[in-house]
C-alpha cells in the first residue's frame, strides 16, 4: 500500500482561502487523521485527494502514481483513482441491496460474476454483516450501514482508504465501539488512511498521526502524545481538550531549561523548550490534570496557595476551579479534595510553551 | 480477529471499460439538443418580425413598420387594454380566493378540509378547452343555467361573454397557483407563531392579521405576477367566449390576424408576438428581481404546525359549503354540463333534455375521419412526446446539476423559459422556424411531427420543474460514492442517478401526458388538413358551430386525462403499498 503524499495544496472559493498551500505526507500502512473545526479546510483536503473538487495549485501523489499536479495540469477524475472512500452520509444507493452496493465497484470493473459473488461475501465477511446481504440499506442500523459503506470502500481492492466523519451520525456509545473496530481492521489489513473528524477523542485513539488544521493551515502535526502534550499552540491546546495558559517573561537557567515568571502567580514555572523563547511575554500550556493539588495538612506543602472555587463531578474524574494568586485555572484530580484551601504544583515536564494565535481560534467558532 | 489480507480484485482492463459515448461529449449533445430546440423558433421570429414583407415573399426589406402598424392599429390597442383589463382583475380574483382559501384549509378546524384541499387543485387538470366548453354551455349567454335563471326564474342574470365575466373563468383557471404557493409557505412556516399570539393573549382576528397575512405577502406578490403572466397570453378564452361578443384580447387579435388577413403569414403577427414575449420577459424578471431575497423574509425555524388550528365557530359549515359550492359550480358542473351537451341534439329550456337525447355527436366522433384522428393523432403525440421529452429533460437536469459540464449553469434558464414564453409565440416562432430551415422543416411542416416538437418545446420545462426539486432532495454524495467506486458519469447516471430519480421520472411523464393532450395553443398555426390535434380540431369545429360534438371531444379529453392520472397514482400507490409490506 503506497503512500499519500500531498505538496504546497491550495484552494480558494471566491475570495476565502479554505486550503493554503499545504504539505503532508500519509506514511504506509498509516492512520493519519486531519483534525480540526469545521471550515478549517479538512474535508476539502479529503475531497480533494479523492478527486471531488480540484484545487488551485498543488500535486496529490499516491505511490507512483500522479492524481492531480496543477503545473501539468493533471487531475486524473475520481473514477481513475481507485480508492475507497467512506462518506459522511455511508452514501449507501436505497434502490440496490446491501451484496448489490458491495458488488458495484466490482461490476464496474468487469470482473466476473462467480468472483463477484466471492469477493463480495469476503468483504461482507469482514465488516461482520455477510448474513445481511440481500437486505437493504434502509433496513440497517446506523452502525450497520456504516460498515456496508466501509465494506463497498474495500470490494475493488483500494490502495488506500479515504473516511469522511464516518462516526458522526452513530451515537455515543456506538461510537466508542465502531472506532476500536475500525482501528483494529485498519492495522491489520494495513491500509494507508487519512481520516478526517472534528473529535479530538477519536483522533487521539485511533492514529498513527494527527494534523490538526485551522483556517485552511496545518498548525500542529506529530503524535498523538506529541500533539497532546506539546500542542505548539493555544488553538492547537485549546482543541484537543481543556488546557491552562500561563503567561509571563521568561529566563534561561540551563541549556534548554528555562524558567517562567508568571504575571499572576506567586512563583515561578520550570519548563523545557529545545529553542529559546522570543523576547517579551511567553506563555505556557499545562493540561488540568497536570495540576496537583495537595490539601495544607498534608505535610510536605509544595507549590501555590490556592483556594478552590468550585468542584464539578464528572464520573471518572474531578474538576476543580482554582485561584491562585489573581489568576484562575482548572485542575483535575481522582479523587475528591476535603478542603477548601489547596496548595497547587506542576507535575514535572508537563508545562509546553505556546504561539498566541488566541484570536484565530475565536473566528473559527 | 484473524490476520487479513485483502488483494486487489481481479479486473478487466481500463480499456474496456469505457463508456460508448465518453461523457463530455455526451454531455454537450444533450446541452446542445436543449438550446437548439428552445432558442431555434424565437430567431426567425424577430427576423420575421423586422421584415416588410412575409419571409418567402421576393423583395423584402428590414424595417420596424410591423410594430408601427400594429402599434397604430385601434383594435390591436383595444385588444391589449382588454387583455390588461382581464389580466388584473382575474390575478386580483384568483390571488385573494386562493389566499383564503389556503388560510381556510392549513390554518383552521374547517370540516373536510383534507377532501376540499385537492379538490381546489382540478383546474390544473382539466383541459382547460374542456372547462372553457362547458362554462360556455352552461353559464353562458345562451347557457342551460343562465336560461333556466333568467327565463324560468325570472332572475337577473350575469354576462359571461363579457370583460368581468371572462375574468371570473380566468380566476378559476388560475387560482390554483395562488393556492398551492399560499399553501407552501403556511405549511413551511413556523406554527408556534400563532401560537405564540394566542399566548399573548390574541384572538383568531389578530393572529390572521398579525402573523399569517404578513407571512403570505411574498407568496401574494409571487403568484400574482405569476398569474398576471399567464393571462396576458389567454388564447381559449377570448377565442371562445369573446370572439361571439367582439371582446379581442393580444393572443386572439393576432389569431385572428393570421386567419382572416388578406395577406398570408403577415409579419404584424410576428411582432405582436414579440411584444407578448418582452412582456412576459419583463415580467418575470421583474419577479425574479423582488423575490431575490425572499429568503430574508422566510422563518429559519423548522416547519411546525400550530398545535391549535384557527376555530371557526358559526363560520365552521357556511365556510365549507362555501368552498364545496365554489368547486362544483366552477369544476363538477362544468364537466357534467360537457356530458349533457354531447348527448343532446340541443342543449335548450324549452324542452327537458332527455326528450333530445342523441348518439349523433359521438357517432360523429367516431365516423367523421377528421375529428376521430384528432384523438388518435393527439394519443400518439402525448405518448411518445411525454416518453422522449422526460428522457431528454433527465438527462439534461442531471447534466445541469450533478456534472462538471461547462455550460450546465445555462441550462436551467434554456429549460424555464419556454413555458414563460406564450404559447402562441411558439407556435409563430415553430410555423417560421419549419418555412426558413428547409430541411428537416420541410418535412416537419406537413407532419405530425412538427407539432409534437413545438408542444414538447414548450411544455419541457414542467417535465423540469418535477425532476429538479427531486433530483436536489437527492444527496450528492451517493453519485460521488458512484465515481468514487469507479464510475464515469454516464455509469453514474445510469446506475445510480436516474434509477433513484424514477418516481419523479413516473410523475414527469403522467404531467407530460396530460398536458400534451390538452395543450392547443402552441399548434394552432401548425396544424393543417390531416394533422389536427384534439385542441385546434375543437377550435375549429366550434367555430363552424357545432358545440355537440366539441363537448364530445373536450369529455374524451378529460377521459384521457383522468385515465392517465389514474394510472399515474395507482403505480405510486401499488409502489408504497409495497414499501411497507
Amino acid at each position: 500500500m503506497p503512500e499519500i503524499s500531498v505538496k504546497l495544496l491550495s484552494k480558494s472559493f471566491g475570495p476565502t482561502r479554505v486550503l493554503d498551500r499545504i504539505s503532508f505526507t500519509v506514511p504506509d500502512k498509516q492512520l493519519v487523521t486531519l483534525l480540526g473545526p469545521s471550515g478549517c479546510g479538512k474535508t476539502t483536503t479529503l475531497m480533494a485527494i479523492a478527486g471531488f473538487n480540484n484545487p488551485d495549485g498543488g500535486t496529490i501523489s499516491h505511490g507512483e502514481r500522479v492524481l492531480f499536479d496543477s503545473g501539468q495540469r493533471r487531475d486524473l477524475p475520481a473514477e481513475q483513482r481507485d480508492l475507497g472512500v467512506v462518506f459522511q452520509s455511508y452514501a449507501l444507493w436505497p434502490h440496490l441491496t446491501v451484496g448489490e452496493n458491495v458488488a458495484f465497484p466490482l461490476k464496474i470493473r468487469r470482473t466476473g460474476r462467480a468472483e463477484i459473488k466471492r469477493r463480495v461475501g469476503e468483504v461482507l465477511d469482514l465488516v461482520e454483516l455477510g448474513h445481511r446481504v440481500d437486505a437493504h440499506p434502509q433496513e440497517l442500523s446506523g452502525g450497520q450501514q456504516q460498515r456496508v459503506a466501509l465494506a463497498r470502500a474495500l470490494a475493488h481492492g483500494p490502495t488506500a482508504l479515504l473516511l469522511d466523519e464516518p462516526f458522526s451520525n452513530l451515537d455515543a456509545k456506538l461510537r466508542d465501539r465502531a472506532r476500536e473496530w475500525l482501528g483494529r481492521l485498519q492495522r491489520e489489513l494495513g491500509m494507508t488512511t487519512v481520516f478526517v473528524t472534528h473529535d479530538q477523542t477519536e483522533a487521539l485513539a485511533m492514529s498513527d498521526q494527527i494534523l490538526v488544521m485551522n483556517g485552511g493551515r496545518i498548525v500542529r502535526a506529530g503524535s498523538p502524545e506529541e500533539v497532546y502534550r506539546r500542542p505548539g499552540s493555544r488553538f492547537a491546546a485549546q482543541f484537543l481538550g481543556r488546557c491552562n495558559f500561563l503567561t509571563g517573561s521568561t529566563r534561561q537557567i540551563a541549556g534548554g531549561e528555562y524558567l517562567l515568571e508568571a504575571l499572576d502567580l506567586p512563583g515561578t514555572v520550570r519548563f523545557h523548550a529545545p529553542t529559546a523563547p522570543p523576547p517579551g511575554l511567553a506563555t505556557l500550556a499545562v493540561r488540568p490534570e497536570s495540576l496537583l493539588l495537595t490539601e495544607p495538612d498534608a505535610g510536605d506543602a509544595a507549590g501555590w496557595p490556592a483556594q478552590i472555587l468550585r468542584t464539578s463531578f464528572l464520573g471518572d474524574h474531578y474538576l476543580h476551579t482554582v485561584r491562585v494568586g489573581a489568576q484562575v485555572l482548572e485542575a483535575q484530580t481522582t479523587r475528591p479534595v476535603a478542603t477548601s484551601t489547596v496548595h497547587v504544583s506542576i507535575a514535572e515536564d508537563a508545562a509546553s510553551l505556546v504561539t498566541d494565535d488566541h484570536e484565530e481560534f475565536d473566528n473559527v467558532l | 480477529m484473524t490476520q487479513h489480507t485483502l488483494p486487489a480484485a481481479p479486473v478487466a482492463p481500463r480499456s474496456r471499460r469505457r463508456p460508448l459515448v465518453p461523457a463530455g461529449p455526451g454531455q454537450f449533445l444533450v446541452w446542445a439538443a436543449v438550446a437548439v430546440l428552445t432558442i431555434a423558433p424565437l430567431t426567425p421570429l424577430v427576423i420575421t418580425s423586422l421584415r416588410s414583407k412575409p419571409y418567402y415573399l421576393p423583395g423584402g426589406v428590414f424595417t420596424a413598420s410591423a410594430y408601427s402598424q400594429l402599434l397604430g392599429d385601434p383594435a390591436f390597442r383595444q385588444a391589449a387594454l382588454n387583455t390588461v383589463i382581464f389580466a388584473l382583475s382575474a390575478t386580483v380574483l384568483a390571488v385573494v380566493l386562493g389566499a383564503a382559501f389556503a388560510v381556510l384549509v392549513t390554518r383552521t378546524d374547517l370540516p373536510g378540509r383534507r377532501l376540499l384541499g385537492p379538490a381546489l387543485l382540478a383546474p390544473l387538470l382539466i383541459p382547460p378547452l374542456g372547462l372553457i366548453v362547458g362554462w360556455e354551455s352552461l353559464y353562458g349567454p345562451a347557457g342551460y343555467l343562465t336560461q333556466l335563471w333568467s327565463k324560468n326564474l325570472h332572475l337577473p342574470a350575469w354576462n359571461l361573454t363579457s370583460l368581468p365575466g371572462m375574468s371570473v373563468l380566468g380566476a378559476v383557471v388560475t387560482l390554483p397557483i395562488a393556492y398551492l404557493t399560499c399553501k407552501a409557505v403556511l405549511e413551511g412556516g413556523d406554527g408556534t407563531l400563532e401560537d405564540a399570539v394566542r399566548a399573548s393573549g390574541g384572538g383568531t382576528r389578530r393572529i390572521l392579521r398579525t402573523v399569517t397575512l404578513p407571512q403570505l405577502r411574498t407568496a401574494l406578490l409571487d403568484s400574482g405576477i405569476l398569474i398576471f403572466t399567464l393571462c396576458l397570453e389567454v388564447l381559449g378564452i377570448p377565442l371562445f367566449l369573446g370572439n361571439p361578443a367582439n371582446i379581442n384580447f393580444i393572443a386572439s387579435y393576432l389569431y385572428n390576424t393570421w386567419n382572416n388577413s388578406t395577406v398570408p403569414d403577415p409579419p404584424v403577427v410576428s411582432a405582436g408576438a414579440i411584444l407578448l414575449l418582452a412582456a412576459a420577459s419583463v415580467l418575470l424578471l421583474v419577479r425574479a428581481r423582488l423575490l431575490r431575497h425572499s429568503a430574508r423574509y422566510t422563518a429559519g425555524t423548522r416547519a411546525t404546525a400550530p398545535t391549535q388550528p384557527i376555530r371557526l365557530g358559526r363560520w365552521r359549515v357556511p365556510a365549507a359549503f362555501g368552498m364545496a359550492g365554489f368547486v362544483a359550480v366552477t369544476c363538477v358542473i362544468p364537466l357534467l354540463g360537457l356530458g349533457l351537451m354531447s348527448s343532446v341534439t340541443d342543449l335548450t329550456t324549452l324542452v327537458a333534455p332527455w326528450h333530445l337525447w342523441t348518439a349523433a355527436n359521438w357517432h360523429e366522433v367516431w365516423s367523421d375521419p377528421t375529428l376521430h384522428r384528432s384523438i388518435t393523432d393527439s394519443l400518439l403525440i402525448a405518448t411518445i412526446g411525454s416518453v422522449a421529452t422526460v428522457a431528454l429533460v433527465a438527462l439534461a437536469t442531471v447534466v445541469a446539476h450533478r456534472s462538471g459540464f461547462p455550460l450546465r449553469r445555462t441550462l436551467p434558464a434554456l429549460l424555464v423559459y419556454p413555458r414563460a414564453t406564450p404559447g402562441i409565440v411558439f407556435g409563430v416562432g415553430f410555423f417560421w422556424l419549419y418555412l426558413v430551415v428547409d430541411w428537416p422543416g420541410a418535412m416537419l411542416r406537413n407532419s405530425l411531427w412538427g407539432e409534437l416538437f413545438a408542444l414538447c418545446v414548450r411544455n419541457m420545462t414542467l417535465a423540469y420543474i418535477v425532476l429538479a426539486p427531486a433530483l436536489a432532495r437527492i444527496s450528492p454524495e451517493l453519485a460521488k460514492a458512484a465515481s468514487a467506486s469507479g464510475a464515469g458519469w454516464w455509469t453514474t447516471t445510469r446506475r445510480v442517478t436516474l434509477p433513484l430519480l424514477r418516481p419523479a421520472l413516473i410523475s414527469a411523464v403522467v404531467l407530460m401526458f396530460v398536458t400534451l393532450v390538452s395543450d392547443y395553443d402552441p399548434v394552432v398555426f401548425l396544424a393543417k388538413p390531416g394533422t389536427e390535434l384534439l385542441g385546434t380540431t375543437m377550435l375549429q369545429t366550434w367555430s363552424k358551430g357545432l358545440p355537440g360534438p366539441v363537448a364530445a371531444l373536450a369529455l374524451i379529453q378529460v377521459l384521457l386525462v383522468a385515465l392517465a392520472l389514474a394510472l399515474g397514482l395507482g403505480w405510486t400507490l401499488r409502489k408504497k403499498a409495497r414499501r411497507h409490506a
